[in-house]
């Protein structure tokens, strides 16, 4: 084989036909005229392995069978979860009511009480009723002639039998000529004298026998004062327990009656029972609290004690009311519950304050349920990324789940924010299948930083993101479409649009042998569709509309792209597509701004020379390359090791760059093209700046998948476009990268003009020949590589480095 | 009758009779006098070399000092005359405050010639050597001639208003002043007549006077018992009982039992 430089090698066996590269649905197979006609529903499309998750999940009774739902945002996880949930609570029973009610045995943990279904408001309506009768029934009691002449009577006996006991005693005294005088203070006995008080003089002047017998009887009169004093307190005691039974004897026929009626209602639920003969023991107890006070007592607003409002009957009565947390009056079956802000609060509810002369207070009436008692003896769908971006809602749920109760803990008073009296209300017990949602990373980070997550969320129920394209999947497919359309109201899409959105589907999976499950993009481009459509007044959406809406988003989307395609044309940003250039390539790479993933062209330069065996990445030395990407270039100097000289030590230093790169080089898609540039420096044989080439290289010099192919396909194709396509332009890609080639329409037509073609290489050495139009050479029995070949170019030169290298040691060793 | 000047006689510190007193000379737009008594009793028995007191809470006995006594009876009349103060600006009535000294009843006598109208309180503590209210209340209107207001704690002067009537024509003046109070609270007049006395009752002057009143009950045939008094009055619900004690045909037991065992206050009449 002549192996000169004249001979070029195009390697049409690597070309990619337009054939192979159409991806286009023909309409004619879908049998139908419009989505108008499918009316049938579209069940779940590819989600075989995540329903059965959770069909599995939910029918797991026992504890830590809670799902983790995980997949990209956007797939429709959740409304496609929700349904299944409410599908399946809609048959299952209601779950008991919650309400809270005041403790009497401890006013801090107020009591949580259980009802069957719709029972819980009727026992509350029914204690209202019990508080409003109370409240109007027993002050009319207090108020009556009778309780005010019992009460007078107890009253009058006790200051009857003081002023008895004194009365008699100031009679004793007055025989002996002493009076009992009222002090300040007190009493006190003095001598009398024509009734007044004999005068110190007088007493004075007086015998001392006289004035002897004066003091011995004041001192008999003391002992007795100080009996009838020291009784005093008891009978005033006596008098209050009398009075308080006397309320009591006339609160208890009105409380009994009252009640009576609840006690028999609820004869069969002793918990309520046992909370309805503690209302009627406190109500006895506190009597006294129900008489309205006196107009004089009651003080002026914004003075009034915490707890007390205006009317401190109404306030003393709260505590006999039911404050329901848990209603399921209007349920139809279990609840599912999703919280959209699943705050610590939210989450497992609190206990509200109200603010009195400064103070915070609070009492059962003001605890707040959370989604968790709404959701109890159900479902709870939580947001991961929300559940734990809120501070303690994901130790919180974890220690409900495993404890199985809600306890209300506000977090304010957890944290010491909150300085004040507050509650401690009955935990509820808990019995609800939590599902969270979530990326497929946070689910991977949870499992490995949180021992307690797989012992809690045992269920992982995994979204496929694609669903493979076949013709038993257009039909189906057709009915989500036809599906999302009657859900967003939109127009009908005939079967050209379906057949168009369908192959849009492989262009977003990026693979044409799949088709996208992410809900939200197709959901999103049938709207887009539906707008120019409408705009276009047209009846249906057709393929000329879908294509009007791909188009229309890239552009809305395009300005860094178009930018930085206008700076290559320019020659600001230096990408030639002609001509031929030793060491120079045309590399791909992807960025990604906004989601939005999109091509750019990058040439890819290396030098070499004699060294010390080297291959240096600039990006690396710059601290531009990432792990990934420095990865494929240290591979280079294994392939070249490998390949060439084995017997010599590698003498080279080679450097490598992406040109004009001023941001992280991420990845490895770029390691093939490295080493082109590189093998056309070593062999001093230029490369053709026509091409561009993506893949990345392994140590045996396969070229291997990349990703982003398409993006970078176009990318190339554009700039080439509007330079003018030649027919020789194209891209060199991985051969396991053909699969994913969905290309643009525009482009396809180019590859079917034979204006820009396609590649697809399984070897370094493919790509050398397309690149340089030369053979890469085998090594022959000789174990040589052909003379003139790439790789006996290549080998050649490094073997004059390792000489040179050997040389130069021994000379080194001479000296 | 026009009431000009309102005496309060106090011994100790009475919130509840500054309050009634202050509110009736508001009413009546009467000068208010307060009249602090410290009973010369009380300061000769602190000056006894035996002198002590048992505090009524405590139970305790402890030596009784003049200079303390002294201190605890200013303090006493201090806080009544602040009390008279804040009450008198808030009611605006024009007011006086004297603090005495002497035997309760004598000071009393002396102090209150000149007034038209002496609030005595049935529950007002007495710093001093007992006395009998009811007792100085009837005396106060024998010797003074000033009209004695006997006043029940938390009962207020309202409507309807009675008046003792014996059927003598010395009582017509007591009748005509009950009748235009009646008048002036717009409310009913109850005549609680002690004999038939039909025939005073067909009198122009009785039938002139009654006629002032919006309303009037007329109760004849009461016997002159306090208990049937005050039976028929509580049946009334009367809020004042006014009584003439000049010619009455009641005798002066039965005059103060009616003050010791009535539920409404109780005017007392020359």
């Amino acid at each position: 084989m002549d192996y000169s430089r004249k001979q070029v090698l195009m390697r049409p066996d690597l070309r990619l036909d337009a054939k192979t590269l159409d991806r286009r649905i023909d309409p004619r197979c879908l049998p139908f005229e419009t989505t108008a006609e499918l009316i049938e529903s579209p069940g779940v499309l590819g989600q075989a392995r995540a329903m059965e998750a959770v069909r599995f999940g939910v029918s797991m009774e026992q504890p830590g069978y809670n799902l983790f739902i995980m997949g990209p945002s956007g797939m429709g996880k959740r409304s496609l979860v929700l349904r299944l949930l409410e599908e399946r609570a809609a048959g299952e029973a209601v779950p008991r009511e919650w309400a809270y009610v005041f403790a009497f045995e401890n006013e801090r943990c107020p009591k949580a009480l259980a009802f069957p279904s719709g029972k819980a408001r009727e026992f509350a309506e029914e204690m209202d009723r019990f508080v409003e009768d109370l409240r109007v029934g027993i002050p009319a009691v207090f108020d009556s002639d009778e309780y005010r002449a019992r009460a007078q009577d107890i009253e009058q006996r006790f200051h009857e039998r003081r002023e008895q006991a004194f009365t008699e005693l100031r009679g004793r005294a007055q025989k002996d000529g002493i009076a009992l005088l009222q002090t300040p203070a007190g009493f006190a006995f003095a001598p009398l004298k024509n009734g007044e008080v004999l005068d110190p003089e007088t007493f004075a002047k007086l015998p001392d026998e006289e004035k002897e017998k004066i003091q011995s009887k004041v001192s008999s009169l003391q002992e007795e004062l100080t009996k009838i004093v020291r009784e005093i307190p008891k009978w005033r005691r006596e008098a209050q327990a009398r009075l308080r039974e006397l309320n009591r004897s006339l609160v208890r026929s009105t409380v009994s009656n009252l009640l009576e009626e609840l006690k028999a209602k609820y004869a069969q639920n002793p918990t309520i029972c046992s909370h309805l003969e503690s209302v009627e023991k406190d109500a006895l107890k506190n009597a006294e609290s129900f008489r309205l006070p006196k107009e004089a007592d009651a003080l002026p607003p914004g003075m009034l004690p915490p707890g007390m409002g205006p009317d401190a009957v109404e306030a003393f009565l709260r505590r006999y009311r039911v404050n329901v947390v848990v209603d399921q009056s209007d349920a139809k079956g279990c609840p599912v519950v999703l919280e959209e802000n699943p705050t610590f609060s939210n989450l497992f509810g609190t206990v509200e304050h109200l603010a009195q002369m400064g103070a915070l207070v609070t009492d059962f009436s003001l605890i707040r349920p959370g989604s968790l008692h709404r959701a109890n003896g159900g479902y709870l769908a939580v947001d991961a990324l929300r559940l734990l971006s809120h501070p303690f809602s994901w130790e919180g749920l974890k220690r409900a789940l495993r404890s199985r109760q809600i306890r209300i803990e506000p977090l304010a008073e957890a944290l010491g924010i909150l300085s004040t009296v507050s509650l401690e209300p009955e935990p509820i017990p808990l019995d609800v299948k939590v599902i969270l949602l979530g990326e497929r990373t946070l689910y991977y980070l949870l499992h490995e930083l949180d021992p307690e997550f797989s012992e809690l969320f045992k269920v992982a129920v995994d979204f496929e993101e694609e669903v493979d394209r076949n013709d038993s999947i257009l039909v189906p497919y057709a009915r989500f479409l036809a599906e999302e359309a009657r859900k967003g109201k939109l127009l009908p899409l005939d079967r050209g649009a379906v057949a168009r959105v369908l192959e849009e589907g492989s262009r977003i999976a990026a693979d044409a042998k799949k088709l996208s499950l992410r809900g939200r993009t197709m959901s999103d481009l049938l709207q887009e569709a539906d707008f120019w459509a409408r705009d276009a007044s047209a009846q249906t959406i057709s393929a000329a509309h879908v294509e009007k809406a791909i188009a229309a988003a890239e552009a809305r989307s395009g300005r860094i792209r178009e930018h930085l395609r206008e700076e290559v044309l320019r020659g600001t940003l230096l990408v030639d597509s002609d001509g031929e250039s030793i060491g120079q390539v045309n590399g791909l790479a992807v960025l990604e701004a906004g989601g939005l993933l999109f091509g750019h062209p990058n040439r890819i330069t290396a030098r070499v020379r004699f060294g010390s065996g080297k291959v240096v990445d600039i990006e690396r030395e710059a601290k531009l390359g990432s792990p990934i990407h420095s990865k494929g270039v240290l591979i280079l100097s294994g392939f070249l090791a490998g390949r060439y000289v084995p017997e010599e030590p590698l003498s080279l230093t080679a450097t490598l760059v992406f040109e004009q790169s001023y941001g992280m080089v991420e990845g490895d898609s770029a390691s093939c093209a490295e080493l082109c540039a590189l093998l056309s420096t070593l062999a001093e044989v230029p490369i053709r700046q026509s091409l561009a080439i993506t893949g990345s290289i392994n140590q045996k010099g396969e070229v291997q998948a990349i990703g982003g192919v398409n993006e970078k396909v176009e990318a190339f194709f554009e700039v080439c476009r509007a330079r003018t396509l030649s027919g020789s332009q194209g891209v060199i890609v991985p051969a396991a990268n053909v699969d994913h080639l969905v290309p643009r329409r525009e482009m396809l037509e180019k590859v079917e003009q034979n204006l820009f073609h396609l590649y697809a290489v399984r070897t370094i050495d493919e790509a050398m020949e397309l690149l340089t139009g030369l053979p890469a050479g085998e090594r022959g029995p000789d174990g040589r590589y052909p003379e003139g070949s790439i790789n006996g170019r290549v080998e050649r030169k490094l073997l004059n480095f390792a000489r040179k290298a050997r040389a130069l040691s021994a000379g080194e060793g001479k000296t | 009758m026009r009431i000009e000047r309102i005496v309060l006689f106090g011994q100790a510190f009475s919130e509840g009779g500054a309050e009634a007193a202050a509110e009736l000379a508001a009413r009546f737009e009467a000068k208010l006098a307060y009249l602090f008594l410290e009973d010369v009793n009380l300061l000769r028995l602190a000056g006894l070399p035996f002198a002590s007191e048992i505090g009524i809470d405590t139970a305790c006995w402890r030596d009784l000092e003049l200079s303390d006594l002294q201190r605890s009876l200013r303090t006493l009349a201090n806080q009544a005359e602040e009390t008279l103060s804040s009450m008198a600006q808030r009611l605006r009535i024009p007011w006086s405050f004297q603090v005495l000294r002497g035997i309760p009843s004598q000071a009393l006598l002396e102090a209150t010639c000149s007034s038209d109208l002496v609030l005595l309180l049935r529950s007002q503590p007495r710093v001093g050597i007992p006395t009998r209210t009811e007792s100085l209340a009837r005396e106060i209107v024998s010797r003074s001639g000033a009209a004695v207001l006997y006043l029940t704690d938390g009962a207020p002067v309202q409507p309807p208003f009675g008046v003792v009537f014996s059927g003598t024509a010395s009582d017509l003046p007591t009748l005509r002043l009950v009748a235009a109070l009646a008048s002036d609270f717009a409310g009913k007049l109850v005549v609680l007549s002690l004999g038939s006395g039909e025939e005073v009752f067909r009198e122009p002057e009785f039938q002139q006077v009654v006629q002032e009143a919006p309303a009037t009950t007329l109760l004849t045939g009461i016997a002159p018992k306090a208990r049937r008094i005050l039976a028929a009055a509580t049946h009334e619900g009367i809020g004042l009982l006014a009584l003439s004690i000049g010619d009455s045909s009641l005798p002066p037991e039965e005059i103060e039992s009616i003050c010791a065992g009535a539920l409404c206050p109780i005017l007392l009449l020359p």
